[in-house]
């Protein structure tokens, strides 16, 4: 159901860049570029090379927007983009695209075993686990209500709808704790991106 | 005031936000670095909390470096859209063979509508990098539709569109609902309705035309148009005890407004005729 909703804001955000609002597509740049760049990496090994792409392939979305209808999630039709831009480029390097080809309905998320997480790259898996430690040390720490809102909603997918029946609140409060617990993460992510 | 905008940006991340509160956080990002951090930053805690691949060293410079070559790209405007829409429509039948909708094809039917198709759109490309087709996805609920919202055209109507159903936009047929004027005589009516219902209203605008029938209490809207002047796919939509349903029915589009059951707007949809054969 969350889900859902998550498809409409970028529904809506492809709405303000066909109606002329550049900023709204940064907004989706921002959104995707990790897991856009993490899916090019699984074709193309070279971190230069994987954001090169990654960045044609963004560019050849905005400039196929018009013709984007909305009848599917815009991030379906963006990866598909992704993953024809690294395939083509692949060839024209006169090199030969991998044999299986990446399930668009399963590249969304990238879970469940660690090579999938793996870029390739040393100084980014590090990275990412400190971030990915920072993030559970802040979780362990939040207060109560904001970490259960946080995790019904980032684990769970739940609404906040659905979050306000299971914790007996307004969807109001169910809100501001997540927004709350979010800050609390940030804060001590940040210094690490710095 | 900055936290305010802060969580908003926050909720939108959860598609858990309202209209004007887009509306603002799209045009403070271009300005507001702050915001800007918060979305990205935000959205790369959640992908790794996620267990989703990263790449870390991604950050404004990857961005901004799109952003400058968008720059230099022309700016749609919406009729360029729907002009670009049109052309596609005409030239182009879609090929319907993508996963995405078969969940929907295959779906439960509801009462007494015996099909719902999904609209797959028609686009071509010559770069081949980008898909020739994106195919309905619409998620569907018990009904059989697909789940459609009452859309951003309500700004003066109070309808919560906070609701949970999401894709397209029911909106201008809501829309018409509540500002209904009569103006020619029109020359299609519904052949049944619950009892105590009459018409108190009407409008027709070209070939569309949109009747109001009350019962005293409740209002129900019927909007019958051409085929080709349909705006959205068959569907059904709920919001605050309103439900919007839109189905073909004797060769017209109907969609159907008002505090009922989607059996009985269903009901009230296939049973509109032409005046001279309506029972």
């Amino acid at each position: 159901m969350s889900g859902e909703n998550n498809a409409e804001i970028d529904k809506q955000l492809v709405k303000r860049v066909q109606e002329g609002d550049k900023r709204a597509f940064d907004l989706l740049v921002m959104k995707y570029q990790h897991k856009i760049i993490a899916l090019v990496s699984r074709y193309v090994y070279d971190k230069d090379e994987a954001h090169d792409i990654s960045q044609e392939a963004f560019i050849k979305a905005y400039r196929a927007l018009p013709r984007f209808r909305g009848d599917s999630a815009f991030y379906t039709w963006l990866y598909r983009i992704a993953i024809n831009t690294a395939k083509n480029h692949i060839v024209s390097r006169g090199r030969r695209p991998p044999d299986v080809d990446i399930d668009v309905a399963d590249a969304q998320y990238f879970e469940g075993e660690n090579k999938l997480h793996d870029l390739g790259n040393p100084e980014n898996n590090l990275a990412r686990e400190q971030i990915d430690a920072v993030i559970k040390t802040v979780l362990d720490q939040l207060p109560v209500d904001l970490r259960v809102a946080l995790t019904l909603r980032e684990f769970e997918d739940m609404s906040y709808e659905e979050i306000s029946v299971v914790m007996d609140c307004p969807v109001g409060t169910v809100r501001s704790r997540i927004f709350r617990a979010r800050e609390a993460i940030d804060k001590e992510v940040a210094p690490l991106l710095k | 005031m900055q936290d305010k905008s802060l969580e908003a940006v926050s909720a939108m991340m959860d598609g858990e936000i309202e209209e004007f509160e887009l509306r603002s956080v799209i045009k403070r990002s271009s300005e507001d670095k702050i915001l800007r951090d918060k979305w990205q930053r935000y959205h790369l805690a959640q992908d790794v909390m996620r267990g989703q691949a990263v790449d870390v060293a991604a950050n404004t410079d990857f961005v901004s470096a799109i952003s400058a070559s968008i720059e230099s790209e022309p700016t749609y405007s919406a009729s360029a859209i729907a002009h670009s829409e049109q052309e596609s429509a005409v030239t182009v039948e879609p090929k319907i063979q993508s996963q995405w909708w078969k969940p929907a094809a295959s779906m439960a039917v509801a009462a007494s509508v015996t099909a719902v198709v999904l609209l797959g759109s028609g686009v071509s490309f010559q770069d081949t990098s980008v898909p020739a087709f994106d195919v309905a996805g619409v998620p569907t609920g018990n009904s059989g539709f697909p789940q459609g919202k009452f859309g951003d055209n309500l700004a003066t109507v109070s309808v919560n569109s906070g609701s949970a159903n999401h894709g397209f936009s029911m909106g201008p047929y809501v829309q018409r609902h509540l500002e209904l004027t009569s103006s020619k005589a029109p020359d299609w009516q519904a052949g049944w309705l619950p009892s105590g219902y009459r018409q108190v209203g009407r409008n027709v605008s070209g070939q569309s035309q949109v009747l109001l029938y009350s019962n005293g209490t409740n209002n129900v809207s019927i909007s019958i148009e051409p085929l080709s002047a349909q705006m959205v796919p068959q569907s059904v939509s709920t919001a605050n005890q309103l439900l919007a349903l839109a189905i073909r029915s004797n060769e017209r589009f109907v969609t159907v407004v008002g505090p009922l059951s989607v059996d009985v707007a269903s009901k009230i949809a296939t049973s509109v005729k032409p005046k001279a054969t309506a029972q």
